[in-house]
């Protein structure tokens, strides 16, 4: 049986990265004593698979994580013997079954939203005018490090909403799929604004034909007509 | 020091999970309701301090008891000393985020030479007197524990006390004085407190001993400075470990560290009587455990822990009076549960090899042995009670089950040691990897050897020999690496000025303490790793304070000379590590008193305990 969770990651769990996320939940799981589906090999591990990535020191609203039983047990229960495993900062949202054939998380995700806020927050007026100037470039190129030096990339077309919210936090819907990433500090650095102190992924989501779905309403490989219009923000 | 401020500097630092302490099972008391308050401090980074089993052992069993808390601390990575420094924080513990200076007893482990210069570094970004005659009311009591205590002398300025042996029932001992001083408001008077402490059994309080020195710059003598103060401190013993406590309820670290696994311990010593080795002298007599606590005890950990390996620790597993019977049990009760069985230590032997097979399946890792030295002869000099055939047949089994890479752990130095011997290694390894050939066409077997240098410790047959000069360890390394060249070779080595600084410091007195300073300052820390080691530090702080290294690492010792550490009681008779020597010079092996024979070695009648063997159909099986 394949199960998809929900969950948030805030206070100190924002400092675990991708490989401690992975043990933690392994952990977690075998301490729950869920039936878990082992892959074969040598070195047999639960049969987890995780959405895309959480860069470390950003707090989440929607995380995503797919596990695989080999007994029916209910959601609500699964949901109930796990959270009581989990370390502060890490809180389950929703367990749900989906189908054997569902795609992986990374097949289907390809978008994710941002709010960024700082401590001593810039003036509002400016912020709005960044975000118009940012808006109305057809190209931003930001440079990434990589292996191999320093990479020049556009991430205009990866960003797909930016908007300046009360209290100036800066809203933003941005690219997150196999095929590219655009990260909130970029934007932010190419704003020309100081780094934030604090950014929160609020939502990870299918986006397909001008609509958005999260991947709790997106559970049948048939794309389902109940899509909220492109805007989350 | 707490919540936000901490959380801002975890945002610009390295591997952050080090410094949370909110990982599974760590426990968080009460600050206000448990007035005897310690921390646990390993001198070293965290992913290596909490693969340390006396942390756990010691963490557990004080957290157990009520009114005192243990919270631990470890080096920080240099990227947050950076910024400790930069805005004057202090060090603080992983559990409260409260600065050192707030407990009443700081804990050391000293687990080996070159975590010295770190233990300063972390006194000193606590904001404590690096000297515990500077230190005054107020300051914890700096106490250190683990093998280093074996002699302790070098850094034994530095610490108010040290706990010789085992720690699980004196430490909890100790910390109950600790708190009765407090409530009659007496822990202030640190005379007072030091006294009760070395009149308390296994505490050597340093202060309190009086080191003379001949012209020759041996020791004299040790000696109490007063009354009440033991002419020698006995080392604790667990007498029946079925008795201690033992954690099945660790800490699982966020990060992967060292020894990422759960341990089991089956049992405390060992009785091979290897010349150079300390860890079997110090730690005896053997004391195994019962085969069903350690099931219920694997059980527990299993599901305390959610980890994915057990490892039944120990300084020779394979000794283990049980051991096959055990490794079979808990393979077969977890193989459906994802939890795998290691061994950490094999005999060179086909049953170390069958047991291996038997609980491992992951048969692509490599599998290590540790012949130590290359020739029967020196083999027979160092006590190791291994033969060629016992090797190639080890290594032949390996081969026939499936594995490919062969480690082979040897000591470069030994006493009498001959190029012939050296040469002995290459040999070796040549006929292990052909032999690697054979037995697995179509592989691609590897011989992978590592060699140390040798270094003589306290509490050996072999104590008072010199160490190789460092040049004579660089020609030898360089002798192997021209031999152990090519397809399926592979050979790696200690460097050379670590094995001697650790020859300094392992025989050394308390005026090497001044040196250890010199180094710190200079910048020496983290010196386990070797990015950070540097040897330039330690010779501007020899050339600085005057003290020559070669005296304690070189120089070979009269049969009578008196020791920096002979007034401490580790059980070992002086007479048998003599006796041991001179028959290390004939070649004659001593036998393993697990077979019934004693060796003499004077632990049981000294320390009035036993062996502790739990019978079961070992031989059996070979």
């Amino acid at each position: 049986m394949r199960l998809r969770i929900k969950y948030s990651k805030g206070g100190q769990a924002v400092f675990l990265g991708h490989l401690e996320m992975l043990r933690l939940w392994q952990r977690a799981m075998r301490r729950a004593g869920l039936p878990l589906a082992y892959s074969h090999g040598f070195n047999p591990h639960p049969r987890l698979a995780f959405g895309p990535a959480l860069a470390v020191g950003i707090e989440s609203l929607a995380e995503y994580l797919d596990m695989e039983l080999t007994a029916p047990l209910d959601p609500v229960e699964v949901k109930e013997r796990l959270q009581a495993e989990l370390p502060a900062g890490l809180e389950i949202l929703l367990v749900f079954a989906i189908s054997d054939q569902a795609p992986a998380l990374t097949a289907i995700i390809n978008t994710a939203a941002y709010r960024v806020a700082w401590e001593e927050p810039p003036d509002p007026k400016i912020l709005q005018e960044k975000a118009e100037t940012f808006l109305s470039q057809q190209v931003v190129r930001v440079s990434r490090p990589g292996k191999e030096g320093a990479r020049v990339k556009d991430i205009r077309p990866g960003v797909f909403q930016l908007a300046v919210k009360p209290g100036a936090t800066l809203e933003m819907l941005l690219e997150c799929s196999s095929r590219g990433v655009v990260r909130p500090e970029e934007v932010v650095g190419a704003m020309a604004l100081e780094g934030p102190s604090r950014v929160i992924r609020t939502g990870l989501f299918i986006r397909r034909d001008g609509r958005l779905l999260t991947p709790e309403e997106y559970v049948d490989p048939q794309f389902p007509a109940r899509g909220r219009k492109c805007s989350v923000l | 020091m707490q919540g936000i401020e901490l959380e801002k500097l975890l945002t610009r630092v390295s591997k952050p999970a080090r410094y949370l302490g909110t990982e599974w099972n760590a426990i968080h008391k009460a600050w206000e309701e448990n007035p005897v308050r310690m921390a646990f401090v390993y001198p070293d980074l965290y992913e290596v301090g909490m693969s340390h089993l006396g942390l756990a052992i010691l963490y557990g069993v004080v957290n157990e008891r009520p009114g005192m808390l243990m919270e631990r601390a470890f080096a920080p990575g240099p990227d947050l000393e950076g910024l400790l420094r930069e805005n004057h924080l202090p060090l603080f513990s992983l559990e409260s985020h409260r600065p050192l200076t707030e407990f009443d007893v700081l804990g050391f482990t000293l687990q080996y030479e070159m975590s010295y210069t770190t233990i300063l570094n972390i006194l000193d970004l606590a904001g404590i007197p690096l000297m515990a005659s500077e230190r005054s009311a107020g300051h914890p009591l700096v106490i250190g524990g683990g093998p280093g205590v074996a002699n302790p002398e070098p850094v034994a300025p530095f610490f108010d006390a040290f706990l010789l042996g085992d720690g699980e029932e004196a430490l909890p001992e100790l910390l109950a004085m600790v708190g009765s001083l407090k409530k009659e408001g007496a822990i202030n008077d640190r005379r007072r407190v030091l006294k009760a402490i070395a009149s308390m059994p296994g505490f050597y309080v340093p202060s309190l001993y009086e080191v003379e020195y001949n012209n020759d710059g041996t020791v004299a003598a040790v000696v109490p400075r007063e009354e009440g103060v033991p002419e020698r401190v006995v080392k604790r013993v667990i007498p029946d470990l079925d008795a201690a406590y033992f954690p099945t309820q660790p800490i699982v670290p966020f990060l992967e560290v060292i020894h990422d696994r759960m341990m089991l311990e089956v049992m405390r010593g060992c009785t091979h009587g290897c010349r150079f080795c300390q860890a079997g002298a110090i730690y005896r007599p053997v004391r195994e455990r019962d085969l069903s606590i350690l099931l219920r005890q694997a059980e527990e950990l299993v599901r305390h822990t959610g980890h994915e390996e057990i490892s039944l620790t120990s300084l020779s597993t394979a000794d283990y009076s049980r051991v096959e019977e055990l490794a079979r049990v808990l393979a077969a009760a977890y193989a459906d549960r994802g939890v795998s069985i290691s061994l950490p230590s094999l005999r060179v032997d086909a049953f170390s090899v069958r047991l291996a097979e038997a609980v491992q399946r992951v048969r692509k890792s490599t599998l290590t042995f540790a012949p130590e030295a290359g020739s029967q002869r020196l083999r027979d000099v160092i006590n190791k009670g291994v033969n060629e055939e016992d090797i190639l047949t080890a290594t032949g089994e390996a081969f026939r089950a499936g594995w490919q890479a062969i480690k082979l752990y040897f000591m470069l130095g030994l006493p009498t040691e001959r190029e012939e011997d050296l040469l002995g290694i290459v040999d070796l390894a040549r006929r292990i990897l052909d032999q690697g050939r054979k037995l697995a066409p179509g592989g691609k077997p590897t011989v992978t050897v590592s060699v140390s240098s040798f270094v003589p410790k306290p509490w050996t047959a072999f104590q008072w020999e010199p160490q190789d000069r460092v040049e004579a360890i660089k020609e030898k390394q360089k002798l192997l690496r021209t031999h152990l060249k090519g397809p399926g070779l592979r050979f790696n080595w200690h460097e050379a000025e670590v094995s001697f600084i650790e020859a300094v410091l392992s025989r050394g007195d308390r005026r090497l303490s001044r040196a250890i300073v010199a180094a710190w300052r200079r910048g020496a820390r983290l010196e386990g790793w070797s990015e950070y080691f540097n040897y330039s530090c330690w010779e501007e702080a020899f050339r600085e304070t005057g003290l020559d290294p070669a005296f304690y690492a070189y120089r070979s010792r009269r049969e009578e000379e008196i020791f920096p550490w002979d007034h401490l009681d580790f059980g070992i008779a002086k007479d048998f590590l003599k006796r041991e020597r001179r028959r290390a010079w004939e070649g004659l092996v001593t036998a393993d008193c697990r077979s019934g024979r004693c060796t003499g070695c004077g632990v049981c009648p000294g320390l009035g305990v036993d062996l502790i063997l739990k019978g079961g159909p070992r031989d059996s099986a070979t």
